[in-house]
């Protein structure tokens, strides 16, 4: 009996073997079925990528959606409505450049005559008859947020327009893998910016950018975004971006959706905590508790996998490394002030920059830092062998894209050190917004004798890293928690208040329950509960409840490939 | 009511030497369908030392009878309605739990019918005895073990340390009821109840587990209560026979009295239909014709009167009390009394010894 | 008994085997890549894909892999840079066991007390009591009686904390709110067992011995209920200790759960594989050790060998 039990485990081994073998060969994203109706539309003479090539029924689709209702329906009213792509609080040459440059191609509110307008001529161009005939679909992820704005707009296009709207529902890594290679017709899209300057808005809408799976194609809009960059007067940048970013919304490239606000709470005589869309998402550097002895901060984030500076791979690590560690230049909020370097000088053609590092600038432990510290570091992230997911903020930087492809030595890539105190980076391209980006944790320094004594578990306790920011991580517990006191060795010193910080890695709902009890200072509030909170303060006696905007923005892709199953791409 | 019969026993006293005395023992059980009376005013008296058997058919109230004196029926269904159980001077049914385990295994013992069933199958034979040494004697468990091999020896197991660590499962079923008596006996009880022991068993087994019992009986001068339906069985151990019917006790007396001069119907029809080995012509085996009564409502005459060949009006309306016939021996029937007519007995229950083979 | 623990072994071995193979094919089947991230440019991908010999033939990598888990190592994970899928269960299991281990206790001993109760005093008020709760337990799933539990004592009664790990006190919460459903699992098991066992011929037996209550209950009762829940429990150790990602998350106690759900999610082949790996090995590890148990808790059951070689009791 046992034998033939063996015998039925073998077969099943290598009958599973052979199948999932042969499976995996031919694994490849263009068999998807992405549509059925897809290439050959039956009725009518019409197909659904002619639909989306047509103008008139891309435009019908903006002008028929009341942003303000699926606002309402979806995010209890804690998104704003989207009416242009760049988000509002990118900086302007005085104020923010949503001020300076307004969008008034499309309101919040639905303007159903002009869909309809629309919506007719492009029915005639097609020989459509009735809208009915119209089905298009919308793709979009399991993650929570998108469902209930996708029901709506397929709600408001069939009430408005007439037009019958399907819902797809993927994963959200097939989703990524769809957007790039253009297998949707509608699809769910989110960005966050890098920096404070349009460019990390509008570069995605580039003929030329392999993210721009929907093929949004414009000369003018190619001409004015890739040479914006060269022109190093601010308003003349950012006109012309402004006039690129009409041209996308005029031409109806995306369906605009909304710009996400994130509901937190913090203890009431908590102070100086910055929460800003650009730098990490909780800048706690120069918090301070008012009024009390006690001066150690508690709070978490959902996921740190890693704090090794060029390894970062997610936005919650940067809040845990920003505090250790200090780049060239130190953002808070929209300010973007001295760090290592005191001061540095933009090329008039944007193609360079140069750094003037402190002279006594120093590492936790005393040991002096200079500026090949840097340059180690910039090598460091582009070199192939280092594998880092974020080589690619490296993409202007001189020789960096041949540098990662292992065409050239790490020593060709275009950073250098004239002397110790000095520190130069040249680019491919005029990168004038590159300043802000350098805060991030991909341009922090390492030490090369600890990065090549630890290998593989560099950054991976508080005995294997060295930092020179703020504060020292006393106790490090991959994914667990993270205990900082503050950097005695600290150039600014003076200006830092707590006495100690721990980060904990926990869900966002545990987290909200802990500062409610006490054990947390600050949390994010789970959104659908958020409104109650943010309306009735006395649900939190202890705490103040508020919002900031993280820089989330969320559209429709539209496919004008031509094909909607990525054929095209 | 009337006036006493002439030889109507009445209530005596428990004899001076009784070990154990039951007087007018009442059990019920409380069913969903009503109250079931299974003992129905049982009387019974064990002197010390003494071997008697109470034979009956299944349901007569024999066990129920036995297992009452130590309190082992199912308290959630069943209550002592009325009666004594004097044992030492005490009332047993006034003892609380605590007071009836100092009792248990102790001073009075029970084996059981199936040996199969009978043994804790995940405890080793040598713990499930040494466990009642402990628990009475307080011996350690070293001493137990020892006493405990002894004993096993006694009751005719071989190499008893072998089997001391084995569990029931090794065992037969003759070995296993052999185990059984160990457990009741090695506290050197006064009393031994036992509840059909050998019917589990093959005839052969049957023999040697009575020869032991008997052994055991005389060394340790035990008094056994030895319930059993198979009047063979009774031949060979008791002294002293009762008979049960329908919850009450039909007929009592000697041995000899019970098998020679049956004075109560039932009780000759047991006699009759035993098979007999020695008979020369074929014939069918006998039984006694109809069923036991239904307990819930008991008649209210005589509870055989229904199957009985003899029964007169009387025995339908009045239920008989126990008459005396001579010296232990009476029998609860009209027919018995004195001053009955001698012609509704039948030739059976006037012969001084009667042989089955002439009454068919 | 060594011959047969041997035989249980090797198909243990081949079991978990034949999971890694599917499981490694399987998950890589799933659509999406754990590499694509809107900013990651192509030939980043194309790096890191090599660098976790991700861009070799398929069959080379299994062997790899198989090789690799011979070694004992179970490889890096594709999203934590640099971290070995070891040393993530080795820093997270410590308190997924905790947690379970605890749980389990408490569901054992309660579980057995309420069952060997509501058995003791069928049909009587406790009895109803105790199915009730083991009802409750069964049909509440463990985020809701998490949820509920954190209400009433962390949030408005304020008598315990909402969550971490840091002290017995930090751990009453969770435990109860996991041990709830294997609780009532056990008491229920328990109690049928028991209504069984309380009817046999040797408890009457014991009882004859002069035995008290506890005494019967204790030596001559549970012992022989215990064995169904024996069964279960081999599964159940495995599912219990191996971490629960609902109560983890919830109580924000850093243990392994949240790496099953995530790692599919994020696509972290080597994650899932590890974390199935290692799920494996404790369920067929669990099982075995449920089966040499049942030798001991049950002599009967005595592994199919012994039982023919000394059948020489016939004497009578």
């Amino acid at each position: 009996m046992k034998q033939s039990k063996l015998l039925l485990l073998v077969f099943l081994l290598c009958l599973s073997l052979c199948i999932f073998a042969a499976c995996a060969q031919e694994e490849t994203p263009a068999d998807d079925p992405g549509t059925e109706e897809g290439s050959s539309e039956a009725s009518g003479e019409f197909t659904v990528e002619e639909l989306l090539q047509n103008k008139d029924f891309r435009l019908a689709l903006n002008y028929a959606l009341d942003r303000e209702e699926y606002v309402a329906v979806a995010s209890s009213g804690l998104y704003y409505p989207g009416t242009r792509f760049v988000l509002p609080l990118v900086a302007g040459a005085e104020t923010t450049y949503a001020e300076e440059y307004p969008m008034d191609v499309y309101q919040s509110t639905a303007d159903l005559e002009l869909a309809q307008q629309h919506l007719t001529a492009a029915m005639e161009t097609l020989g459509i008859s009735d809208p009915s005939e119209i089905t298009i679909k919308i793709k979009i992820s399991d993650d929570e947020g998108n469902r209930p704005i996708a029901e709506n707009c397929q709600d408001q296009w069939n009430r408005n327009l007439g037009i019958n709207v399907e819902i797809e529902t993927v994963t959200y890594r097939a989703m990524l893998d769809d957007r790039v290679a253009g297998n949707f017709e509608l699809i769910y899209a989110g960005w966050m910016p890098d920096y404070d300057d349009p460019y990390t808005y509008l570069s995605y809408f580039v003929s030329t950018n392999a993210q721009n799976g929907g093929k949004f194609s414009n000369e003018r809009y190619d001409e004015l975004v890739n040479t914006a960059n060269t022109y190093s007067d601010k308003a003349t940048r950012l006109a012309m971006y402004a006039e690129a970013e009409q041209i996308l919304l005029e031409e109806a490239g995306i369906v605009p959706l909304q710009v996400r606000q994130r509901p937190w709470a913090y203890a009431n005589n908590l102070k100086g905590i910055v929460r800003y869309y650009l730098g990490p998402t909780v800048d706690y550097i120069y918090a301070y508790f008012d009024g009390q002895e006690e001066q150690d901060l508690s709070f978490s984030q959902t996921d740190i996998p890693t704090i090794d500076p060029q390894l970062f791979n997610a936005s919650a690590s940067y809040v845990a490394i920003k505090g250790y560690s200090e780049g060239l230049v130190h953002t808070l909020g929209a300010e973007v002030r001295p760090g290592v370097a005191e001061s540095w000088e933009i090329a008039e053609d944007n193609m360079s920059m140069t750094f003037h590092l402190r002279q006594d600038a120093c590492w936790s432990d005393g040991s002096p830092l200079t500026a090949n510290d840097f340059v180690y570091a910039f090598r460091r992230l582009a070199d192939p062998n280092t594998a880092a997911s974020y080589s690619w903020v490296l993409s202007e930087v001189k020789n960096a894209t041949a540098v990662l492809a292992g065409e050239m030595a790490v020593e060709e890539l275009g950073v250098s050190a004239p002397d110790d105190y000095t520190f130069v980076i040249e680019f491919d391209v005029p990168a004038p917004y590159y300043l802000s980006f350098l805060d991030m944790p991909p341009f922090h320094p390492v030490k090369q004798e600890l990065v090549e004594q630890y290998g593989v578990d560099y950054a991976s306790s508080a005995d294997t890293l060295l930092g020179n920011g703020p504060f020292v991580i006393t106790e490090y517990l991959v994914d667990q928690s993270i205990t900082m006191v503050p950097n005695e060795n600290y150039w600014d010193r003076e200006s830092i208040k707590l006495d100690s910080v721990t980060i904990h890695v926990m869900d966002q709902d545990a987290a909200f329950d802990l500062m409610r009890t006490g054990e947390l200072d600050l949390a994010d509030i789970p959104v659908d509960v958020a409104n109650s909170y943010l309306e009735d303060a006395s649900l939190l006696p202890d705490h103040t409840a508020e919002l900031f905007m993280d820089g989330a923005v969320d559209w429709f892709c539209i496919n004008m490939s031509g094909s909607t199953t990525g054929a095209n791409n | 009511m009337t006036e006493t019969k002439p030889n109507e026993m009445t209530g005596t006293p428990a004899a001076e030497d009784a070990l154990l005395s039951i007087r007018d023992l009442h059990v019920e059980f409380k069913t969903y369908g009503g109250s079931i009376r299974a003992v129905r005013g049982v009387d019974l008296d064990v002197a010390a030392g003494e071997c008697i058997a109470v034979v009956g058919e299944s349901g007569c109230g024999k066990s129920v009878t036995a297992k009452s004196i130590l309190q082992l029926l199912p308290s959630h269904n069943s209550e002592v309605t009325g009666g004594q159980i004097i044992f030492d001077n005490v009332d047993l049914l006034q003892y609380n739990d605590r007071e009836m385990q100092k009792l248990r295994g102790n001073k009075i013992s029970m084996i059981f019918q199936d040996p199969m069933t009978s043994l804790n199958p995940t405890m080793t034979v040598g713990r499930q005895i040494a466990e009642v040494l402990i628990k009475h004697q307080h011996l350690s468990r070293e001493e137990a073990r020892k006493k405990t091999i002894e004993y096993l020896a006694m009751v005719g197991i071989a190499n008893p340390e072998k089997r001391y660590k084995e569990y029931p499962d090794r065992l037969s079923g003759g070995m296993r009821q052999r185990v059984m008596i160990a457990i009741a006996m090695c506290c050197n009880p006064r009393l031994l109840l036992a509840d059909e022991p050998t019917t589990a068993l093959d005839v052969t087994i049957q023999a040697q587990i009575l020869d032991l019992m008997r052994g055991l009986q005389q060394q340790f001068n035990t008094a056994i209560i030895l319930i059993t339906h198979d009047l063979g069985v009774v031949a060979n151990m008791a002294r002293r026979v009762l008979v049960f019917y329908a919850g009450k006790v039909v007929e009592e007396g000697m041995a000899d009295d019970i098998f020679y001069r049956p004075r109560h119907p039932y009780t000759w029809g047991l006699i009759k239909s035993m098979p007999r080995l020695n008979s020369e012509k074929k014939e069918d085996l006998v039984s006694i014709e109809g069923t036991p009564p239904d307990l819930f409502a008991p008649p209210k005459g005589c509870a055989f009167a229904a199957r009985c060949d003899h029964a007169i009006q009387l025995c339908l309306e009045k239920d008989p009390p126990m008459f005396n016939i001579e010296g232990r021996h009476c029998a609860a029937c009209w027919l018995a009394m004195e001053n009955m007519p001698d012609a509704l007995r039948p030739a059976w229950m006037k012969a001084e010894k009667v042989n089955v083979e002439d009454f068919d | 008994m060594p011959k047969y623990i041997l035989k249980r072994c090797i198909i243990a071995v081949f079991t978990l085997l034949v999971l890694i193979t599917i499981i490694f094919f399987l998950v890589r089947l799933l659509p999406g890549d754990p590499f694509n991230d809107p900013k990651v440019t192509d030939e980043v991908r194309a790096r890191l894909e090599a660098y976790y010999g991700m861009d070799k033939p398929l069959i080379q990598q299994y062997f790899a892999y198989l090789g690799n888990l011979l070694k004992g190592d179970f490889g890096v994970s594709l999203i934590y840079t640099g971290r070995s899928v070891n040393s993530t269960i080795a820093q997270t299991f410590p308190y997924s066991a905790d947690l379970g281990l605890r749980a389990l206790g408490l569901a054992l001993v309660v579980g057995l007390i309420l069952g060997t109760l509501a058995a003791q005093k069928a049909g009587r008020v406790i009895d109803y009591v105790c199915v009730l709760v083991a009802i409750i337990g069964v049909s509440m799933p463990d985020f809701i009686i998490g949820a509920l539990l954190k209400l009433i004592f962390a949030i408005k009664l304020r008598v315990l904390p909402a969550g971490l790990w840091n002290g017995f006190s930090y751990t009453i919460l969770p435990v109860v709110a996991l041990s709830f459903y294997t609780l009532a699992l056990i008491t229920r098991l328990m109690r049928s067992s028991m209504l069984e066992v309380i009817h046999q011929d040797y408890i009457l037996t014991a009882k004859a011995k002069g035995l008290s209550n506890f005494q019967v209950i204790w030596r001559h009762q549970i012992r022989n209920s215990i064995l169904p829940i024996v069964t279960v429990m081999g599964p159940l150790v495995a599912a219990v200790l191996t971490g629960t990602f609902v109560i983890e998350s919830m109580y924000a106690i850093p243990g392994m759960g949240k790496f099953y759900v995530e790692s599919v999610h994020d696509l972290d082949y080597t994650m899932v594989l590890g974390m199935t790996a290692f799920y494996g090995i404790f369920l067929v590890s669990a099982n075995l050790v449920v089966d040499i148990l049942y030798g001991i808790v049950d002599p009967r059951i005595k592994l199919a060998e012994s039982k023919q070689k000394a059948d020489d009791g016939e004497e009578g």
